[in-house]
């Protein structure tokens, strides 16, 4: 009689109730229920506590190497800014590589490439300057911190409200201003140090009265000065109207419109409306359009009210101006401009049909 | 407003780069051989000095004239001020330009000597008084001059040459005088015939790839250097107890003043100074950070030994 015996699955009895046969046709014994043993714990509580115990170590190491870095400073490795009531303290270059050196951080791997790109004015370059870190007292390896500077950047390319040609643009300026921005991201990424508060500044004991606090050119983009009124508003000698695009003396420290007559003179008897220096060549601070938009919403908001405009009235008017529906909190600075401007033609247009 | 101190500094910090076809004698010396030639094939790139540094190569020149006019004024002889020349390799190539500032007569045999006028921090002269404190210096700009005097007296068929050191604040003079040094000479010729044939194969040449140097090179942007700051390692906790201790020590010390606590900071200083001999010099703990930093005595006879310096978190 022929062998006819069938396997069975594993934990099955064979269908004919005969032993199943192993791997090499050996018949084996395979018990009815195979018990699975219960799993193991993944999480074990001790091992657990260590590495809890040895993460706060490492945090309060990384705390205090970095509070002996600031401490490493000095006033000239910062710049302040005026932020709100007080300052923000910006690591310039000189203070990065102060530290890179100081703490045995490793940038290595640097390369550098020229981006080309195009906007209104014509095609600029943007330099981009890459690299890799190791910082041996935190085990930290990081790939890829980049720096960027554009020939766009208006330290760089602007003298007063003109832009300079690109011939007259020095690129190893650029170039260097790329770098040292890469060489600041280093210690940034690496010891959180990069904008710092009065207090952390303060309590590093760095002395923040020696802080160099950069002024700019008047009529720059960031300094006080001759500009064209971006829209309706009041002088604050005088308390008249200034039309949208009437030369004014713009103070950007105190935020204040005036006619260029009615521009207060400085303590020294001198007109404010006088050329102010660049007192350092350290990096502009970040923009802040925030103060532009909340005018522009006030005097868009007069302006329909003077129209006689209801809300949905304005929101028609924005939908077809902006070819969507939007909020006035979610317009940029352009498309309020762009907003206000037609309702200012509203205004002058009905006050023109009434007077006539 | 009359403003003349604008249009002092304006005139003063303007700047200005020069093209560079052939090596410089006031750059040779310069430790980094891709520095060299990068100085030749990337001149246009170079980062113009920023006007303070353009002010005080203004006032060094204005010193250099008012040291001549003092110096013919007490009877020395002053001659061929300014003349260059070119020093020629063995195919006629020209491997490094020269430029003195004058030469002067050596009274006791007669000859010639170059002399170089150098207009220096008053923190830096009184550290400048062999070519060793030269070759040896922090600063990059100081250990490239042995090597520009060589190429003078080399240029000049000199045996000797002259490096006067004006003290910027006082005005005190000190001369650091110099032997043409053959071997040393010949080293810079072949460095410049290593450039030379960098630039013309338009192939790089190793970076020195030393933080100080690289940080403060006017040409780091085309380079792209790997840096290397000073090594930190980072201490155990036996360490970090030595160094607690010891400051204790020192706040009893200042208080009491007693001699066996003075003796154990002592020794504890030992075990610290050996500790950081075996680790690098450097060494950073949750608390502290200390180093060894080589320091001299310029007494006689000059002595160097390692300081120990000790931050504490918070200081």
């Amino acid at each position: 009689m022929a062998n006819t015996k069938q396997r069975g699955l594993i934990g099955e009895p064979a269908p004919d109730d005969a032993p199943p046969e192993g791997l090499n046709g050996d018949v084996v014994d395979v018990p009815a229920v195979v018990e699975i043993p219960a799993a193991p714990d993944l999480v074990d509580d001790e091992k657990l506590q260590n590495a809890i115990a040895v993460a706060e170590r490492r945090f309060a190491f990384t705390e205090a190497v970095k509070k002996m870095a600031l401490a490493r400073t000095s006033p000239h490795h910062w710049a302040k800014y005026p932020r709100g009531e007080g300052y923000i303290f910006y690591l310039t270059g000189e203070g990065a590589t102060n530290l890179i050196k100081g703490f045995g951080v490793q940038v290595i791997n640097q390369r550098s490439k020229k981006l080309w790109s195009e906007d209104e004015l014509g095609k600029y370059y943007i330099w981009i300057y890459t690299a890799d870190v190791y910082v041996p007292v935190f085990d930290l390896h990081l790939e890829g911190i980049e720096g960027r500077c554009s020939q766009r950047k208006a330290f760089f390319a602007k003298a007063g409200n003109e832009w300079r040609p690109t011939s007259e643009i020095d690129e190893a300026n650029i170039m260097a201003d790329a770098q040292t921005d890469l060489w600041r991201n280093v210690i940034r990424r690496t010891f959180g140090i990069g904008y710092e508060t009065e207090e952390t500044i303060a309590e590093a004991k760095v002395d923040t009265s020696k802080v160099a606090a950069p002024s700019f050119k008047k009529g720059g983009r960031k300094g006080s000065g001759m500009i064209k009124a971006k829209f309706k508003s009041t002088c604050a000698a005088c308390g008249k109207t200034i039309a949208k695009g009437e030369e004014i003396y713009y103070d950007r420290q105190e935020k204040k419109a005036y006619h260029p007559s009615c521009a207060p003179k400085d303590d020294g008897g001198e007109d404010k409306a006088e050329e102010a220096d660049a007192e350092t060549t350290t990096e502009e601070p970040p923009a802040a359009d925030a103060d532009q938009r909340a005018k522009l919403i006030t005097a868009m908001t007069e302006s329909a009210e003077a129209l006689g405009m209801k809300q949905a009235d304005l929101e028609k008017f924005k939908r077809d101006i902006w070819g969507q529906a939007k909020k006035l909190d979610e317009a940029t600075v352009e498309e309020l401009d762009k907003l206000y401007s037609r309702l200012l033609d509203l205004e002058n247009a009905a006050a023109e049909k009434g007077a006539a | 407003m009359l403003d003349l101190a604008k249009a002092l500094n304006d005139e003063r910090g303007k700047a200005r780069i020069h093209p560079c076809h052939v090596n410089r004698a006031s750059e040779i010396g310069h430790p980094c051989l891709e520095y060299l030639r990068l100085a030749r094939v990337a001149w246009d790139k170079r980062l113009a000095p920023d006007p303070t540094l353009a002010s005080i190569f203004r006032e060094g020149n204005l010193t250099e004239r008012d040291c001549v006019q003092m110096l013919l004024g007490l009877g020395f002889e002053v001659y061929e001020q300014q003349r260059d020349g070119v020093i020629k390799g063995r195919n006629g190539e020209s491997l490094i330009s020269w430029h003195i500032d004058w030469k002067t007569r050596d009274p006791e045999t007669s000859n010639g000597i170059p002399v170089e006028h150098k207009r220096v921090s008053p923190f830096l002269f009184p550290k400048l008084e062999t070519p060793d404190d030269l070759f040896n210096s922090d600063r990059v700009h100081v250990r490239k001059w042995p090597g520009q005097l060589q190429t003078y007296m080399l240029g000049a068929e000199c045996e000797k040459s002259l490096m006067l050191f004006r003290n910027a604040w006082t005005g005190v003079y000190r001369q650091i005088v110099f032997r043409l040094d053959y071997g040393y000479a010949e080293g810079l010729l072949s460095k410049a015939e290593q450039v030379n044939a960098a630039v013309e194969n338009e192939r790089p040449l190793p970076k020195l790839e030393e933080a100080a140097v690289c940080f403060v090179c006017p040409l780091r942007h085309v380079c792209t250097p790997a840096v290397f700051g000073d090594a930190l390692a980072v201490g155990s906790d036996t360490f970090e107890g030595w160094l607690a201790r010891r400051e204790e020590l020192k706040a009893a010390i200042a208080e009491a003043g007693a001699a066996e606590i003075e003796n154990e900071k002592k020794a504890l200083d030992g075990r610290i100074k050996e500790y950081l001999g075996e680790h690098g010099g450097r060494v950073v703990t949750t608390s502290f950070l200390a180093e060894l930093k080589p320091t001299s005595r310029k007494a006689t006879p000059a002595t160097t030994y390692d300081r120990l310096v000790i931050q504490k978190v918070g200081e």
